[in-house]
This record gives C-alpha cells, sequence and structure tokens, in this order.
C-alpha cells in the first residue's frame, strides 16, 4: 500500500470520494453532453440542477472535492515534500482546513 | 509481473502522474467549481452563459485540458484500485480494460461537450 504515515480514515476517505467523483464526473459529462444537443435539452438539465435535491448533492460534491484536494494535497507534500517531518500538523491542518473551508463554502451554496 | 501480492504493481510512473496531475487537478478543479458555483451560481447558469464561456478559446482550452487531466486522474485511481482489490490476472486485465475503454469513451462524450459546433440561439 502507499507510504502514508498514519491517517488510515484520511486514506479511506480519499478512496471514497475519489470513487464518488469518478461517479460525478461520468454523470456531469453526460448531463453536460445536452449543450450539444440544443438550449432547450441544456436548460432542461440546468433546471434540474436547481432543485433542492440536487442542492444538497451540491454540498456534498463540495465536501468530497474540498477533502480530496486539501488531503491530495497532504499526500504530495507527504511524498516530495519535506512535509514527512510533520505528518501530524499535516493531517491535522488537513481536516482543518477542509472543514473551515467547507462550512463557509456549504454556507455560500446553501443561502 | 508478480501478482503474488494484493498491492499495486502497476509501475512508478502511474504514481507519480497521479501526483502530478493531482497537482494540476488541485488548481483546475477550485477553479471550475469556483467559476460555475461561487461566481456564477447554477442558478444562473443557462445554454447561453455557457456557450459564451466556451467561446473564450482559453475558457475552452481550460475545459478541454481540465477534461483530460481529471479523466486521466480518475482512471489511474480506479487502477490502483482494482489492483488492491482484483487478485486473479485474468479478471484484473478484464476489468482494468473495460474501465479504461469505458473512461475513454465519457472523454469522447465530454469532448464533444466542450468543443461542439453550438447552434445559434433561436428565439
Amino acid at each position: 500500500m502507499y507510504k502514508w504515515r498514519g491517517g488510515m480514515l484520511s486514506w479511506i476517505l480519499h478512496r471514497l470520494s475519489g470513487v464518488g467523483l469518478v461517479i460525478f464526473i461520468i454523470i456531469h459529462i453526460e448531463g453536460m453532453y445536452s449543450i450539444a444537443k440544443g438550449p432547450k435539452e441544456f436548460n432542461q438539465v440546468i433546471a434540474m440542477y436547481n432543485t433542492p435535491l440536487f442542492k444538497v448533492l451540491e454540498i456534498f460534491l463540495f465536501a468530497a472535492i474540498m477533502f480530496h484536494a486539501v488531503n491530495g494535497l497532504r499526500v504530495i507534500l507527504l511524498d516530495f515534500a519535506s512535509g514527512s517531518r510533520y505528518p501530524k500538523p499535516l493531517l491535522w491542518a488537513t481536516y482543518i482546513v477542509t472543514g473551515i473551508v467547507f462550512l463557509a463554502g456549504a454556507y455560500f451554496l446553501w443561502t | 509481473m508478480s501478482l503474488k501480492h494484493t498491492t499495486s504493481n502497476s509501475g512508478a510512473i502511474g504514481w507519480y502522474l497521479q501526483r502530478i496531475t493531482g497537482a494540476i487537478l488541485f488548481f483546475q478543479v477550485l477553479f471550475h467549481f469556483g467559476v460555475y458555483h461561487f461566481v456564477e451560481g447554477v442558478s444562473n447558469i443557462s445554454y447561453d452563459l455557457a456557450i459564451s464561456k466556451l467561446a473564450n478559446p482559453y475558457w475552452k482550452t481550460f475545459e478541454f485540458s481540465f477534461l483530460i487531466f481529471a479523466l486521466y486522474h480518475g482512471a489511474n485511481g480506479l487502477k490502483m484500485i482494482i489492483d488492491d482489490y482484483i487478485t486473479h490476472p485474468g479478471w484484473r486485465v478484464a476489468i482494468t480494460t473495460i474501465m479504461y475503454i469505458f473512461i475513454f469513451a465519457v472523454f469522447l462524450v465530454g469532448t464533444t461537450a466542450i468543443i461542439v459546433i453550438h447552434k445559434p440561439v433561436e428565439y
């Protein structure tokens, strides 16, 4: 497995969010393909995205993106920079940064 | 190729490229998501807005490169997961091949959506 020092939870969350984002991007590309069909078809897809269900899904998507991006950056710092000297502060920073940006962003998206 | 272990045996190139594309995607995904979900907002997105954005060659290039990096990164990630959990050599090759073909099909659909010859808006 990967030489990530500690942080088994972050490893599991990285995989889960990664698989989730692959599933999302497939659905997203399928939806955006409607732009090739025409204005009516595209705007119908966008109208669906503006329903409450998709608003909730948007929040989940944002959470998955933020965690996967920030935690991925942590992995890069561990592997290539001197981040492996500070594994625990980096892991804490990952959760704190993800949490703060997610809460602020989710509040903005919801309101 | 030894398949005695259940861990990834796909080599160092994929490992490096996963980190390189990941570093690029860190900025690309925040920019893409930021523009459509925070600056514009999903409620303001329409066919006209999407077409006008893609009419900009810089934006079109950005979206196309984002598509390539994201799908490569996703496929490479799935390959790592397949190598971790599918130990039978035949099944591993079969599932990996199907996965790559499927992701390539998604790439073609995405390319069509980004580099499409857009229909003029009719009112």
